[in-house]
């Protein structure tokens, strides 16, 4: 055959390759993220307000409630820049200790509510058929639920109750909350993943990876959720966005995370009925969830962008 | 001869839609040996690549169904092995190498951790060794630096490059089987070149079977064999290489054979086969090629042939050129 003589020197021609290196993806998501200015000013915000939490009271007096000098409804002062509340607590260290909590839960209650609606829409969406009808289904029918009511029924039920035996007894109710927030909050995620899936299994490099062997687990897990990391990924982000505002309206209600321990949402409830003496009371806690959630929109947004391979031109 | 490596008997792949039956793969038969390369050649749609996914049993259920015939893999019966076994025989014994190399890689993977997946299913051994595995497997198909190369994604190789990846994926567990699936018709014609000469070198080192799917008829007579022609879902002729561009018996054959441009020759016009192929799912009583046959006879849209020895090595399914014309079919016998 003449095919085997030229054959060795035809691989040894192999050309090699002159593409310029590609830019890693990383750098080039973190360079399209730059130029989304509003995002990048709200991721500022953001970390500003997170590492403000964690560190801010440290610095800022303690709360003694038998200190009797303290002044209560203090208005704004040198010794106490937002003023002070009805028991004489320094608004500022107060709003900063719930921005531990609210953040807490927010983010923990949106990865928890990531994790499920990924892990229902990927078997939708990979089995497809009564598995998809199944897992749909029951998707559309949390959704039906309205939202708030469960939420106040289950936390209702769940008060007062040990769960996580080492947390002291006014935290309990912290994981109660991530948990009842979390599991009814995936759908939207559960939809989106599903949606991917459908898409991607029909793609070639799922067959392939059938074709050497591999399993279903290994496939969704190896092939298909890296595929659909950047929608899921800026899902998540967002919906950080509502697990803190949903935190708030249940903590609002009185059916959420309950004072001695702060949160935004219950400091709102609070100023309720200072709103005629120390209106500012209602202002502060309004404004950070303002912040945070208009923010996490906005990084949301930029990552959309920035993960978007439609838009590789730029 | 040896007892071949692969034998098909008989296959038959249907799938169940709303319109009905479609029979895209309703009796093939061929054998493949060690060594050897077996070409599948037809037009598109007649059922060249449902065959294959057949034989690794990909075909996508529950529309899709082998439902007749026999799969013998080296004296085993593929189409009766548990789903366990069968997923053992994938990428390790049998290996596919796709059509398109764009899609069948995982764009967001690097290369080395696809060819490493084949390697840690089925070798189960540690990543280390599974990553100096990957490597030899990218130098044998001849990828430079193939050791810095491995890092990189899809995105970042050519296409003729991302053939080969393609091509070191299927080789990493050195199978005895290869299939491949219209492996060049996405490269241009220098890379198509390099990549035949690339299978053929595998071919002779690893003592190899290699199923070619192809329509290009250059191509089977440079690499394969033996040919199989397909027709609407049926082998209609069956035999060596030189064999079929000599003595080509099947009026479809004859008609491929015709179609092709040959260089130097001044002809105004190629030949091509009239008409169009039918409907799976709409299958005339006969021979499937009747309405464009040549050579047709009344026989032909009343009863399909069979697939009849007429020579060592040669079969063919027609009623005229076999001359089967007088003989009778036995009863039963109208597949």
């Amino acid at each position: 055959m003449s095919m085997s003589t030229s054959s060795t020197a035809i691989r040894e021609q192999a050309p090699e390759q002159v593409m310029p290196p590609a830019e890693p993806f990383l750098r080039m998501v973190v360079r399209r993220f730059l130029k989304h200015r509003l995002a990048v000013i709200s991721l500022g915000v953001l970390v500003l307000l997170i590492l403000a939490s964690i560190i801010g009271p440290h610095f800022l007096p303690r709360f003694d409630a038998l200190d009797l000098d303290n002044p209560n409804q203090a208005w704004p002062s040198l010794a106490h820049p937002l003023g002070t509340d009805e028991l004489g607590e320094d608004v500022l260290a107060r709003l900063l200790v719930a921005g531990r909590f609210s953040l807490f839960v927010g983010l923990t209650a949106a990865f928890l509510g990531v994790f499920i609606g990924t892990i229902v829409g990927a078997i939708s969406g990979y089995f497809g058929k009564i598995v998809d009808t199944i897992g749909m289904r029951m998707t559309d029918m949390f959704l039906t639920i309205p939202l708030l009511m469960l939420l106040m029924v289950l936390s209702s039920f769940t008060r007062g109750k040990t769960f996580v035996p080492f947390l002291p007894q006014d935290l309990q109710q912290l994981p109660i909350i991530v948990a009842i927030i979390g599991t009814t909050s995936w759908m939207g995620v559960a939809r989106l993943v599903r949606g991917e899936f459908l898409a991607l299994r029909e793609q070639e490099f799922v067959e392939a990876s059938r074709a050497v062997g591999g399993k279903s687990f290994w496939i969704i897990v190896r092939h298909m959720i890296p595929n659909a990391m950047a929608p899921i990924f800026v899902a998540a982000t967002l919906s950080v966005g509502d697990a803190i505002l949903l935190e708030s309206a249940l903590s609002f209600l009185g059916m959420g995370v309950q004072p001695p321990v702060p949160t935004w949402g219950n400091m709102l409830t609070n100023a309720q009925q200072y709103m005629i003496s120390t209106p500012w009371l209602a202002v502060y806690p309004g404004l950070m969830i303002f912040l945070v959630v208009v923010s996490i929109n906005f990084i949301g947004d930029g990552l959309r962008d920035a993960l978007d391979p439609k838009l590789k031109g730029r | 001869m040896a007892e071949p490596l692969l034998k098909v008997s008989g296959l038959q792949t249907h799938f169940f839609t709303e319109e009905g039956v479609v029979k895209a793969v309703d009796g093939v038969d061929f054998e493949v040996h060690r060594g050897q390369v077996l070409g599948i050649v037809g037009e598109s749609g007649c059922g060249k690549s449902v065959t294959t996914l057949s034989i690794l049993r990909l075909v996508a259920a529950p529309q899709g169904r082998t439902v007749g015939g026999q799969i013998l893999f080296k004296g085993q019966d593929l189409l009766k092995l548990p789903e366990a076994q069968m997923r053992g025989i994938r990428g390790n014994r049998i290996a596919l190498i796709s059509q398109d190399p764009l899609t069948s890689l995982n764009p967001v993977l690097t290369v080395g951790e696809q060819i490493m997946e084949a390697i840690i299913l089925h070798q189960h051994v540690d990543r280390r060794t599974a990553r100096k595995k990957a490597i030899a497997a990218l130098e044998a198909v001849g990828i430079p630096s193939a050791a810095s190369r491995i890092d990189e994604y899809p995105h970042q190789f050519s296409g003729g490059m991302r053939q080969r990846v393609v091509i070191a994926m299927a080789l990493s567990c050195e199978p005895e089987l290869l299939i491949a699936d219209e492996p060049t018709t996405a490269l241009d014609v220098t890379i198509q070149a390099q990549i035949l000469a690339l299978m053929d070198d595998i071919r002779r080192q690893r003592e190899a079977a290699i199923i070619l799917i192809t329509h290009d008829l250059g191509v089977v007579a440079e690499m394969c064999d033996y040919v199989a022609v397909m027709y609407a879902g049926k082998v209609v002729e069956y035999s060596d290489v030189a064999t079929i561009f000599a003595n080509p018996k099947h009026p479809y054959t004859r008609g491929l054979l015709k179609s092709i441009p040959q260089l130097g020759e001044k002809k105004s016009r190629l030949v091509p086969i009239e008409g169009q192929p039918p409907s799976l799912a709409l299958l005339p009583p006969g021979c499937a090629f009747a309405p464009r046959c040549t050579e047709y006879t009344r026989k032909c849209s009343q009863q399909m042939p069979l697939l009849e020895q007429i020579d060592t090595n040669h079969m063919v399914r027609c009623w005229v050129t076999a001359g089967q014309q007088d003989t009778p079919a036995p009863a039963g016998a109208t597949r």
